[in-house]
């Protein structure tokens, strides 16, 4: 039927179309992992700043989301420490012994 | 000097209707300037007998013939095509689908472009031929002839002679491409599937390779358009493309159609049209000479616009005339005040007959402008509302 053979040609070349699909297949897979793995990691930090930008400070929505916050609760602990060393609770604390036991 | 050897793949799938004309029209292609071997490329097409009856068609027509034992899809089966020419130690393979008509002067015109300095592929114009096509309001009624297309050839062959039009890519409806640029930028890439944008990305890395694709504007081919692909279902009857191929051009290549936009706005391709019209439409007046139709709306009175018609406006206020022939369309300037003048100016010559529709300005003043007594074929009404 055919006047002109080419199958050596076309099977040679499915041959190497084949080792490229292998390879392309291998490439892909792991391009996919990755991008997969950023993919969640964006979500992740895309929903965290939506909750953080939409609750309302000083609520406790806001005090809840930013309780993980290292630098907030450090700021916290460095008031709660002015207003111990403060005058005004240094002599409240001569007079009331219900003082005395929660802060001590 | 031996001549070049050119190696003429035409892919087929199916395609009873249009298949036959094809092969007939590349065996029938000048070989003054190249050896052309004709190879038909049957990618299993699965219609009943079709591929045995086409096997002997070429058999007994002198064309070669290869059918896949399993379907390819369009870019490994153009691949084959492609690996066969440099295997077989041609110096040109040119690419073509199944539902075109060729000129028979082609190939020289196409050689004379390619061989300019850097040419990676020359792509030749057509009625269909994505953005480039040159517009005609009904190919497959006007121009589905070989006599039209060998006409259409000389005559654009005649103006734009061996220019060649840097385009952003090129199409695998008819592209010419020396060999040894095969070897350098590769074939095919199969991710491209059962077919669509191959030829984008083929013609794409040969860029980045330092290859110019090139239209050739002096060349003309018929190309009925998608017939292969409508007969695979790889496109519906309203789609023009795949959409997951042009994705992986997009990924590819993401100027690519920023590129196409600034070469549609360039303004090179609308005058290449108006050039190509204009050259058509004056060779078809010497040739053929014109009518002209005084009246609101020009009137097809023969069906296939085998005469060149010029219709003028009977207000005489208009100073455009709309000329056509053979579906093709193209307004001419024209100053009212000198309608004979103006009119042979442009064609060089009188008009052979001048019908005068609708009464008007024009229509009464037309007597004194040419030699041509004016015919009045008045109907019942005015055409116009």
């Amino acid at each position: 039927m055919n006047t002109l053979d080419l199958d050596a040609v076309s099977l040679e070349q499915a041959l190497l179309d084949f080792e490229v699909a292998n390879a392309r297949v291998v490439d892909l897979t792991a391009r996919l992992t990755t991008l997969s793995k950023e993919l969640l990691q964006a979500k992740t930090e895309l929903a965290t700043i939506k909750l953080k930008g939409g609750a309302p400070v000083a609520t406790a929505a806001f005090r809840a989301l930013n309780i993980g916050d290292a630098a907030e609760l450090a700021q916290l602990r460095d008031l709660i420490s002015q207003l111990r060393s403060s005058r005004v609770i240094r002599v409240a604390k001569l007079f009331s012994v219900k003082l005395r036991r929660i802060l001590a | 000097m031996a001549k070049p050897r050119i190696l003429h793949c035409i892919t087929v799938y199916n395609g009873r209707d249009f298949v036959p004309a094809a092969i007939n029209s590349a065996l029938r292609l000048d070989r003054s300037d190249a050896d052309i071997d004709v190879l038909v490329l049957d990618d299993a097409s699965p219609e009943p007998g079709w591929s045995e009856e086409l096997a002997v068609f070429c058999r007994t027509q002198g064309a070669k013939y290869y059918r896949s034992p399993r379907n390819l899809g369009i870019p490994r089966n153009v691949s084959l095509g492609m690996l066969a020419a440099t295997r077989h130690s041609y110096d040109y393979v040119v690419i073509s689908n199944s539902d075109v008509l060729y000129p028979s002067k082609l190939m020289s015109a196409m050689l004379e472009v390619a061989a300019q300095p850097g040419v990676g592929s020359v792509t030749a114009w057509s009625n269909n031929v994505s953005i480039y096509s040159l517009p005609n309001i009904d190919p497959n009624k006007y121009l589905k002839n070989q006599e039209v297309v060998d006409w259409l050839h000389a005559s654009l062959n005649g103006f734009f002679g061996n220019a060649a039009m840097d385009i952003p890519a090129g199409i695998s409806f008819c592209i010419m491409i020396p060999t040894k640029v095969v070897q350098d930028v590769g074939i095919m890439d199969p991710c491209f599937g059962r077919g669509y944008c191959e030829e984008t990305d083929w013609s794409l890395r040969s860029l980045v390779a330092g290859y110019r694709v090139c239209l050739a504007p002096g060349t003309f081919v018929f190309h009925q358009g998608r017939g292969s692909n409508l007969e695979a279902g790889l496109v519906s009857m309203n789609a023009t493309t795949v959409p997951a191929n042009e994705a992986i051009i997009d990924l590819r290549y993401p100027q690519f159609r920023q590129q196409v936009d600034a070469f549609i706005y360039s303004g090179i391709l609308a005058r290449a049209h108006a050039d190509a019209l204009s050259c058509v439409m004056r060779d078809a007046v010497q040739q053929y000479g014109y009518i002209l139709d005084v009246g609101w709306i020009a009137r097809a009175l023969d069906r296939e616009e085998k005469n060149v018609r010029v219709c003028l406006s009977p207000d005489g206020y208009s100073n455009r005339a709309q000329v056509s022939f053979r579906g093709f369309r193209i307004d001419i300037p024209f100053d009212p005040s000198d309608a004979g003048g103006s009119i042979r100016k442009y064609f060089e010559r009188d008009p052979t007959i001048i019908n005068v529709f609708d009464r008007g300005l024009h229509a009464d003043s037309l007597g004194g402008a040419f030699a041509t007594e004016p015919k009045h074929v008045h109907v019942n009404y005015p055409v116009r509302i």
